[in-house]
């Protein structure tokens, strides 16, 4: 006999669904899809106790790791709009979403910047704000920018700065957050960056590039992806780029591109399958899709090597090659970076590309070809 | 002191009505609570494994079998001629098979697993718990995990008005 069992019979267990620790356990596997907790709030006492348990949902969103894509938020004339992409019973409505920004009225102009971590970025021009939304909780904050940023075209990212061991973001509400602004300087040609940390609620210094960069803008609205600590962003104009600001090294640098990125929203930055800097190109001229990866070597040379080229018409769900002719405008409007999912507009009807699959399917039918921002995140009623 | 067998280290594991299971050391140690017992050495003669029938135990040394990792020689031996790729994949079918049992012995293997602390077998037999009712409607989940509704009628509506998409 062990020395170490317990003295006397222990009780008998309750069942698995009768002992909270257990039920939790089964609880966690659910899907992380958006209507599960709701759902499963809905059988009974104990199962909501436990879907609206702050230590549970934690560990849930732990056990998940990566939030799901609810959808994209745009710009379009009448605000800025949620579109969901989830088929019921997952698909939030966009009124759940809602971020109440009106975007152009004789009073107010406000620009989408990205979604990152569960928050929105929008910049209200009139007010010289940026406004970090929850829209799940509805919650904002408002901020006003510095006086440098209160001309020209800005563009920005929010990102959760919660560097806990054990953080998963998805959950970052209650994290503290960073919202990165840049834009191109006139007078001297040189993009800027400037930091703002919620922690200490204000803005670093200024930060620009050590080169003047003349014949590039920012592209208000472009999306920026974040790899590692480091954000990038599309540049447009007479001369494309990426701009590239590292969190760690606080510092800001011009990437040039390879040709072909010469037509607004013909591309987008993406993450490559290797987990590094890459590029998607539309190509109009030959009807296929181009991606790129930048290639860095062990002097630190870093090259644009073209690592894959898919027909249109290969694209599984799209309309056959006979309609690819009358499709009219092709246009990239988004880019999930969890899935590794780009959003395609041809004539009228978005569709959603996993670029690694290359499968499609089709979104919606739509005359709106404003940028699109991926919108990913837990959903845990009560909230 | 543990026996030993063929150079292996041997534990004896004892089931509340009487069953004794000699197992190899590694095997027994798939088991957090069992690992800790023996690293505290707890375990000099026998471990009593409480709540856990002979049956529930015998089908938990099964599943310990099945994925205690291969060591060793014979363990190097197995890992030059299989893939780990094909490795896991066969997991993944014996997996599938083992957890073919009714309800209440996933219910009981629930039960072990956690007791046990064998995080694996957690995972596999609550994800199959999950799985077999993520597709069904609030009343079959009801009715299919024996969990009674305590909602009264408008309290239940409440719920489901809060997040009405959700329903749908």
């Amino acid at each position: 006999m062990t020395r170490c069992r317990r003295r006397g019979s222990p009780p008998a267990p309750p069942p698995p669904l009768e002992d909270d620790d257990l039920l939790r356990e089964i609880l966690l596997r659910i899907p992380p899809q958006p209507s599960s907790l709701p759902r499963a709030s809905a059988v009974c006492k104990r199962w909501r106790c436990a879907a609206v348990d702050p230590k549970f949902t934690a560990r849930f969103r732990a056990h998940h790791g990566k939030p799901p894509l609810l959808g994209f938020f745009q710009r379009r004339d009448d605000g800025i709009v949620f579109a969901p992409v989830l088929a019921a019973p997952d698909c939030v409505p966009p009124e759940r979403l809602d971020l109440r920004i009106r975007v152009a009225d004789s009073e107010s102009e406000a620009h989408l910047l990205g979604c990152r971590h569960g928050r929105v970025l929008v910049f209200d021009v009139a007010r010289a704000e940026v406004v970090v939304c929850d829209p799940i909780t509805g919650e904002q904050r408002r901020v006003a920018v510095p006086p440098e940023f209160k001309t020209g075209q800005v563009n920005g990212a929010v990102l959760c700065a919660d560097r806990g061991q054990g953080h998963v973001h998805g959950g970052c509400r209650s994290s503290p957050f960073k919202v990165v602004l840049v834009f191109m300087r006139s007078h001297d040609h040189r993009p800027l960056a400037c930091v703002y940390s919620s922690e200490t609620d204000t803005w670093g210094h200024l930060i620009p590039t050590e080169a003047p960069h003349p014949g590039s803008a920012c592209c208000g609205g472009a999306q920026s992806i974040l790899i590692g600590n480091v954000l990038y962003w599309p540049l447009k104009h007479a001369k494309y780029g990426i701009l590239q600001f590292d969190l760690d090294r606080q510092s800001l640098d011009v990437i040039e591109t390879p040709l072909g990125m010469n037509v607004p929203r013909n591309h987008d930055i993406v993450q490559a399958e290797d987990g590094t800097l890459g590029l998607t190109i539309l190509s109009h001229h030959y009807h296929n899709i181009q991606m790129w990866q930048r290639k860095v070597n062990c002097q630190g040379v870093a090259t644009w090597v073209l690592w894959k080229t898919t027909e249109m018409h290969d694209i599984l769900g799209l309309s056959p090659p006979t309609e690819v002719v009358k499709r009219g405008v092709e246009l990239i409007l988004g880019y999930d970076q969890d899935a590794n999912e780009m959003l395609l507009y041809l004539g009228g009807t978005v569709y959603i590309v996993q670029l690694k699959s290359m499968q499609s399917r089709k979104l919606w039918e739509s005359q709106h070809v404003t940028a699109c921002h991926s919108f990913n995140s837990f959903y845990t009623p009560g909230e | 002191m543990a026996t030993r067998e063929a150079g292996k280290k041997m534990i004896m594991l004892k089931s509340p009505d009487g069953m004794e299971f000699e197992v190899e050391e590694a095997v027994a140690m798939e088991s957090q609570t069992i690992r800790k017992m023996i690293e505290d050495d707890c375990a000099d003669t026998a471990i009593l494994i409480p709540n856990i029938n002979s049956k529930i135990l015998s089908r938990v040394i099964e599943y310990c079998n099945k994925h205690v990792p291969t060591t060793g020689a014979t363990g190097a031996a197995a890992s030059d001629t299989v893939a780990p790729a094909a490795l896991a994949e066969d997991l993944k079918i014996w997996d599938a098979e083992f957890i073919k049992v009714n309800r209440a012995t996933r219910f009981d293997l629930i039960q072990a697993a956690s007791y046990l602390n064998i995080k694996g077998l957690l995972d596999l037999t609550s994800q199959t718990t999950i799985d077999t009712i993520s597709d069904n409607s609030l009343e079959e989940i009801r009715s299919f995990l024996s969990t009674k509704n305590d909602y009264l009628p408008e309290e239940e509506q409440t719920i489901r008005r809060e997040n009405q998409w959700a329903f749908q």
